[in-house]
């Protein structure tokens, strides 16, 4: 197995939650 | 016999020697053009790529290396992991309630633009003045209900950058009273007024200008005209030029459909002409054509999630400058390859009433952008009285993958995050509902395309 995984310390994770957070600034809902 | 998924770990602590299993949250298939696989997990937060043989033994429940797939949760105890679930799920929660919320206001929904897609072209309006008294109500309401929370303020429409004196004195008063709070403020505009706007902009805290260019000219033009039919591509290119000048963060967007995907490298290869994406000023997003509140007159030309991105799979791989221009998400698989690291587990993906309100000029509220102006969808008001319809509001904050029964047993859902609510919603009458995202297809692409560019 290869880890994809490279960092040790965890930033904050976050993932855009809805598409139209896609840049946590404007909307987007079409993706 | 061992029962599918359950594996036996003598040596191990008392709890591991009963039986293990698989991962519910394993995400486990073939990497696309390749002989490899990939075995995701978004509650252990772990990425792997296997091998063939590899892969050939966890599909066969032989696993030569079972520390390992302890060590990385994709082999668990179910109790344990139940554990992390739940553990995993109330910290979702706390992280959500400090997160920043996203306010649009909606000044009209007025509109200069006749786009070939338009979903608010059904939508009416009684009024196109807002009365001053309504944006006081507005920032009254804001300062209120979100007095505790860090938030910006993100002007919708319609199309909010309408070149008329009256509408110019709104937004302006808009701007004032965010800037008069230390709010910043985004715009999602079709660009074609930018210059005008340039110095109300410039006086205000801008966070971002979402401007959609859906193509180079011709085939934007044939999307995106004025109501009168003309073109709007070169006063866009313009407004984008000026505020790049100017300092201000832009936002491309492109929605994409059958029609007008061929062009992307076209348009990535315009962009880079331009300038604009050596600019970190400048950055892009690609959305997705689809139907919300009606039939669209030409349905033939929507993608579902997974075609369009298998077609864009296809043209970065044959024009790979459109990555330069803009990296598709393809689920979480880019945020693994640019991080290095898994994102936290997703327990919902919708945002509305959650991080997200809006709020439009006939003083309603609603949960999002999707839903703000439809009639059916308010919450409830903030003028000429405050009202809330509590009920309402309670399921859309209730909405996530745990809820929603559909997804309790499904392996993709803390990548999913059961997708967007209006569009559940408007599929199947029940906000408590899916909207599914292929995160396995995607992932099989999206691995296999930034694995091949080593971007690690």
């Amino acid at each position: 197995m290869k880890s994809l995984i490279k960092v040790t310390k965890k930033g904050d994770g976050k993932v855009a939650q809805c598409c139209a957070k896609n840049s946590k600034a404007v909307m987007g809902c079409h993706d | 016999m061992e029962e599918p998924g359950k594996l036996r770990q003598p040596g191990f602590h008392h709890s591991y020697l009963e039986e293990m299993e698989y991962s519910k949250h394993n995400i486990f298939s073939k990497i696309a053009d390749s002989e490899g696989y990939f075995l995701v997990n978004p509650l252990s937060r772990q990425a792997d790529i296997l091998d063939r043989d590899e892969a050939q033994d966890y599909m066969n429940h032989n696993l030569l290396s079972r520390e390992e797939y302890i060590q990385k949760g994709y082999l668990v105890e179910p109790a344990e992991e139940e554990k992390l679930f739940r553990k995993s799920y109330l910290n979702f929660i706390d992280e959500r309630d400090s997160d920043e919320v996203q306010l649009f206001f909606t000044p009209w929904y007025s509109c200069n633009f006749n786009c070939s897609y338009c979903f608010q072209d059904e939508y009416t309006n009684p009024h196109d003045h807002v009365e001053e008294e309504v944006i006081n109500a507005f920032f009254r309401y804001v300062d209120e209900k979100f007095s505790h929370r860090r938030k910006y303020i993100t002007l919708f429409g319609g199309e909010p950058l309408l070149n008329s004196p009256n509408k110019k004195e709104t937004i302006k008063k808009v701007l004032e009273g965010a800037t008069h709070r230390n709010l910043d403020v985004a715009v999602v505009t079709n660009g074609y007024h930018l210059v005008e706007y340039l110095d109300l902009l410039k006086s205000a805290p801008i966070r971002e200008i979402q401007v959609t260019v859906d193509g180079t000219q011709t085939v934007h033009d044939s999307r995106r005209m004025l109501r009168g039919g003309k073109g709007s591509f070169d006063r866009i290119v313009e407004g984008v030029d000026a505020l790049l000048e100017n300092r201000i963060p832009v936002n491309m967007r492109m929605i994409v459909d059958k029609d007008n995907v061929h062009n992307l490298p076209e348009l990535a290869r315009f962009a880079i002409s331009k300038g604009w994406t050596r600019d970190p000023l400048f950055k892009t997003a690609l959305g997705r054509n689809y139907e919300l509140h009606h039939c669209q007159t030409n349905q033939t030309k929507l993608f579902s999630r997974i075609e369009m991105y298998q077609e864009i799979y296809k043209i970065v791989q044959e024009h790979p400058e459109v990555l330069e221009f803009h990296k598709p998400s393809f689920s979480i698989a880019k945020f693994i390859f640019e991080n290095g690291e898994m994102p936290e587990p997703l327990f919902d993906s919708c945002s509305g009433t959650k991080t997200e309100w809006a709020f439009d000029y006939s003083g309603r509220i609603y949960s999002c952008t999707a839903t703000v102006g439809n009639v059916g969808d308010e919450l409830g008001t903030f003028y000429p009285q405050v009202k809330l319809n509590e009920e309402l509001i309670e399921e859309w904050e209730e909405r996530d993958v745990i809820a929603i029964s559909e997804c309790n047993n499904c392996p993709v859902r803390l990548a999913c995050g059961g997708g967007c609510a209006a569009i559940a919603k408007t599929r199947t009458g029940k906000l408590h509902s899916p909207d599914c995202r292929p995160v396995k297809d995607l992932l099989e692409l999206g691995v296999g395309l930034y694995s091949q560019l080593k971007i690690v």
